[in-house]
């Protein structure tokens, strides 16, 4: 793994979803490192190296999250609102990438502080398209905090 | 005597017409006696004659031409007489000759009639007759009469036919004319635009001269009426006048010969010549007239021979046209004309009585001393001619009464003022009532019309029928009479007013005395209405009063409360009324006072609905002051439904909460599809076959899910939808026929249930709850520990109203962290497993329409898990405890 690239966390239930992401950031060769966990619970051991994610080394902390909404056990604005109430992880950006576009959900998770709000297009250039600006913008143009600021 | 069938018959009275012997006047019988009828020539079969006349019926020529032919010919046995009239006068020739093609031809030669004779009246029957003879009636022989001056021209190319020439005798009439008036100076002729008015002037050309130096001859040719009328009036008693024709004005209108004639004869003093028998009546002096009666019989002559065996042409066309000098006695009388210049031959109309008696001298002296009466009588008397209506004869009485200048010659229906219909009704009125007289309206020459009864007896007079009438004039009489009736009228409308205001004054009363009864039933009525409302009504009504301290409200005493109030609090009645509102629902403030106090102090009727927490009840509650210091309460528990509408509120939350749900799962798998279709769109170009397969799979993965989705979400929505009724049965039955159903499952996973509950038994849909632990069992078994075989207890408790079951597995359990989101659909906690976390939301469900509860427990990872399942019992107890509270 290498150490300078973006870290993105990528949290999705949905394998199918997962891997379109990783194939489009893949395409477009950002300089970034995907981490897939495919639950809420799963997404918060990883964030504070519980369980199986013990060891921050191998798994560190990411730059960025791509947080989906509908998700086993703990859903996504519940993980959301534990990484904003976290002052170790609150922040960390965190991009909703999801299917729903209803008002309640977007203003959910602006109040919780989300950094944007995406949804999945359902046409298939849309999706790309927007994956490729994603990461376009996130990847390569976001300035990220230094990772020793996590002491902080 | 005929070909029968049913539509000659019709025709045959639709088309004959039968005449009744009459005679017109006396002379007639002489001159039919004259030509006896040849009836042994007939042989015995039935002889038809058709007569076919140019004019219409009515018309008098025509008419005295068929009475001819109807009286002499129709008296002939064996021969049936048909008579058809062309109308010609009256309908262009196109329009009769198509007519009476048309009808001839259905009448007669469709029917298969054939006439013996054809016999034509007239120039047009004749004309019509020979243009159509090859056509309707070949070979018939025909036999014509009153054909204007005939000339055998007309015959050319035409065989067995034969007749009677008609022309009128002017010079004859001229000679009778100067030999009646020799002190004549002047000769006005008069004549118009018609075919007959010139031709007749033509033939009067012809003589003129024989007599310009005898008299001044002058023309009054083709003159409107107002024209006429004034050259009229110039010529004096001596003077002469030769009618020709006058039966069209110039500008079109056509006159009856009645009208023509009187116009003629009214408008000059002088004496009035003509050349057609029917002119006379009118006030012509007479002629050597063309004879209509004359003319029919010659021609009922020929026809006779000819149905004798005779051929037409062997009978020679009569040129010698049968004119007759006609003379009008009541003009002759009015010229003071002697008998003694009358010429031999000739006959008489329009008798005066005074003549008959003059002339035949076997009047005794009771009948001239009759007539001396009659002339010298005070009261009102006129002879008329019985069959013309003229007025032979007037009394002194009568011309001064009438008034007219000639009064004698007059037509008796000139006076009477009622319409021919009226005459006929009053007639038939006065035979009904057996009347000796007839009322009558009679018009005198100074136009005033008077009332009159007139007495008529018929009275024969040397062999001839004159009526004698007595006139009575009774306007007077009925003027007076009506005046009386009048009077009577006034008095009894008077009276009847009377009567009317008296009676609307009573019925007025009688109302007042009703209404005010009416008013007092009603307050009583109102007041038990009331009443029956207070004790009937559903809602709670209490009367209440504040009490005040210092002036400021701290209770509310309760006054009065209807029956209802004790079902919807449940408060005593008795104990209610009179006491104190803190004391009744043992509270320290009663409730609401603030506001109670504020409507009993004149406020705002209040309206509001409330939880009342001392009786732990929603309560729709309306407060009105009937007077200061104290307020109604009206009230309704609407526990039930405020909890209902809970009920509801919270079902709504549900169902958006699961709209939202679906459409993102839903969508999900959508995206997944649309997005690699793109892919493998991209792979399939770049020909990279794995990555391609790959696509497809990922494709497959999702629509499969979405189907998965759409069957789980129908299955849920079915729930509770369909009303299956409740039934008993067994838990175990339940759970046997549950673990039967996912046996396959228990079965790989070499599963074992316990089951303990024998005596349970549920209450309900039995599909669902067999759905419900079908469910559960399957949980249990998919959720296993890996190296532990899984077992399930199932066990159940029947508690007092609910069942408790329990159903505890040894499976992996739940982290007690997620249990709260175990039972919302599309919930997952194990991502590994298959299905689309619909199982426990579907158990949620199923308990839910059951009105039980679903608890499900665990003591953490690993350590098993366990569903606690409350069932309600029967619920039948309850709907009946319901009805008895609505009764």
């Amino acid at each position: 793994m290498k150490t300078d690239s973006v870290v993105v966390l990528l949290v999705e239930d949905e394998p199918a979803h997962a891997e379109i992401v990783r194939r489009n950031l893949e395409k477009f060769s950002y300089d970034n490192t995907i981490v897939h966990v495919s639950d809420g619970q799963e997404a918060m051991d990883y964030l504070n190296n519980e369980g199986i994610y013990e060891d921050p080394l191998s798994n560190p902390r990411p730059h960025l999250i791509l947080l989906d909404l509908r998700l086993p056990r703990v859903d996504g604005l519940e993980v959301l609102k534990r990484i904003k109430n976290n002052s170790q992880l609150k922040t960390i950006p965190v991009v909703v990438l999801t299917t729903s576009d209803t008002e309640t959900d977007i203003a959910k998770a602006y109040s919780l502080q989300v950094n944007s709000y995406l949804v999945k297009p359902i046409v298939f250039e849309e999706f790309t398209g927007l994956l490729h600006e994603l990461g376009l913008y996130w990847i390569n143009r976001n300035k990220y905090i230094n990772l020793e600021m996590r002491e902080i | 005597m005929m070909k029968c069938n049913p539509c000659d018959s019709k025709f045959f009275f639709l088309s004959t017409v039968f005449l009744k012997y009459g005679f017109l006047n006396f002379f007639l019988i002489l001159f039919t006696a004259l030509f006896p009828f040849k009836l042994t020539a007939i042989d015995n079969s039935t002889n038809k004659v058709l007569v076919l006349h140019s004019n219409h019926q009515g018309y008098k020529w025509t008419d005295s031409v068929q009475d001819a032919i109807a009286t002499q010919l129709g008296s002939v046995e064996n021969v049936e007489i048909y008579v058809e009239y062309l109308d010609a006068q009256r309908y262009s020739q196109t329009v009769y000759q198509e007519i009476a093609r048309t009808i001839l031809k259905e009448r007669y030669i469709k029917t298969g009639k054939s006439f013996d004779v054809i016999m034509c009246v007239d120039d047009n029957a004749l004309d019509f007759v020979i243009d159509f003879r090859s056509e309707l009636f070949p070979e018939i022989p025909i036999v014509f009469c009153g054909i204007n001056d005939f000339e055998p021209e007309k015959l050319k190319g035409q065989k067995n036919i034969t007749g009677v020439n008609e022309k009128i005798s002017v010079k004859e009439t001229v000679d009778l004319a100067i030999r009646l008036r020799p002190q004549a100076q002047k000769l006005a002729v008069v004549s118009d635009a018609t075919i007959t008015g010139k031709r007749n002037l033509q033939v009067f050309k012809r003589i003129e001269a024989d007599y310009s130096n005898l008299l001044k001859i002058e023309y009054l040719s083709e003159l409107e009426p107002d024209q006429l009328k004034s050259q009229l009036k110039d010529y004096s008693v001596n003077d002469m006048i030769l009618y020709l024709s006058y039966f069209k004005t110039p500008t079109g209108k056509v006159l009856s010969v009645e009208e023509s004639v009187r116009f003629v004869t009214s408008s000059t003093n002088a004496a009035v010549f003509g050349c057609w028998d029917f002119l006379v009546p009118f006030g012509i002096a007479g002629g050597k007239v063309v004879h209509g009666y004359s003319q029919g019989s010659e021609a009922v002559n020929l026809v006779l021979e000819i149905l004798g065996g005779r051929k037409a042409d062997e009978l020679p066309v009569i040129m010698e046209s049968p004119n007759q000098i006609i003379l009008n006695d009541v003009v002759l009388h009015h010229f003071h004309i002697s008998e003694n210049i009358l010429p031999q031959d000739y006959s008489l109309i329009n008798i005066t009585a005074e003549h008959l008696m003059e002339r035949w001298g076997d009047i005794s002296y009771e009948t001239f001393f009759g007539y001396e009466m009659f002339q010298k009588h005070g009261s009102i008397m006129v002879l008329l001619d019985p069959e013309t209506g003229i007025i032979l004869d007037a009394n002194k009485s009568a011309r001064n009464y009438y008034g007219y200048d000639q009064l004698i010659g007059l037509d008796i229906k000139k006076i009477n003022h009622m319409s021919p219909l009226e005459v006929a009704t009053e007639m038939k009125k006065a035979a009904k009532m057996k009347r000796n007289f007839f009322n009558f309206k009679h018009i005198l020459s100074n136009g005033k019309i008077r009332n009159v009864e007139v007495y008529s007896y018929p009275v024969e007079i040397a062999g001839k029928k004159i009526l004698f009438s007595i006139v009575h004039d009774v306007t007077e009489k009925i003027k007076s009479a009506e005046k009386v009736e009048e009077k009577n009228k006034w008095i009894l409308l008077i009276i009847t007013a009377a009567i009317v205001v008296q009676l609307v004054f009573i019925i007025l009363l009688i109302k007042n005395v009703q209404k005010r009864k009416k008013i007092e039933f009603k307050l009583r009525e109102n007041e038990a209405k009331f009443r029956g409302i207070f004790e009937s009504a559903f809602d709670g009504i209490a009367l209440h009063e504040i009490i005040y301290k210092d002036s400021i409200p701290v209770d509310y005493r309760i006054l009065d409360v209807n029956p209802a109030f004790e079902k919807n609090t449940q408060v005593d009645r008795k104990k209610a009324i009179g006491a104190l509102a803190s004391t009744l629902y043992g509270i320290d403030k009663a409730p609401y006072l603030e506001d109670y106090a504020k409507v009993a102090s004149g406020g705002e009727p209040l309206l509001k609905e409330e939880y009342f927490p001392p009786m732990d009840k929603y309560f729709r509650i309306s407060a009105v002051s009937p007077r200061p210091g104290q307020f109604v309460t009206i009230f309704e528990d609407v526990s039930d439904s405020v909890k209902r509408e809970k009920e509801l509120q919270g079902k709504n939350t549900e169902l958006n909460q699961f709209i939202y749900t679906v459409s993102h799962d839903l969508r999900s798998p959508l995206v997944t599809i649309k997005t690699f279709l793109g892919y493998a769109e991209e792979d399939y170009e770049a020909k990279n076959e794995e990555s391609f397969r790959k696509d497809l799979s990922y494709i497959k993965n999702a629509a499969d899910k979405m189907g998965k989705l759409l069957d789980e979400l129908l299955n849920l929505s079915r729930i509770g939808r369909k009303t299956i009724p409740p039934e008993e049965i067994p838990l175990k039955k339940i759970v046997e026929s549950a673990a039967d159903i996912v046996a396959g499952r228990i079965v790989v996973n070499n599963a074992t249930i316990n089951f303990t509950g024998d005596n349970v038994s549920l209450f309900g849909d039995v599909q669902r709850l067999t759905e419900l632990f079908q469910n559960l069992i399957d949980n249990s078994v998919k959720f296993r520990q890996k190296d532990i075989n899984p077992q399930i207890d199932i066990s159940a408790v029947s508690e007092e109203t609910e069942v408790v079951i329990t159903i505890k597995d040894n499976g992996i359990g739940i982290d007690n962290r997620f249990i709260g989101k175990l039972c919302e659909p599309f919930e997952k906690l194990d991502k590994n497993t298959d299905g689309v976390g619909m199982g426990l939301a579907i158990c949620k469900k199923i308990v839910d329409i059951h009105e039980g509860s679903l608890k499900v427990d665990s003591e953490g990872e690993n350590k098993g898990t366990t569903v606690l399942v409350t069932l309600k019992k029967k619920r039948i107890n309850k709907t009946q405890s319901d009805g008895e509270g609505i009764a």
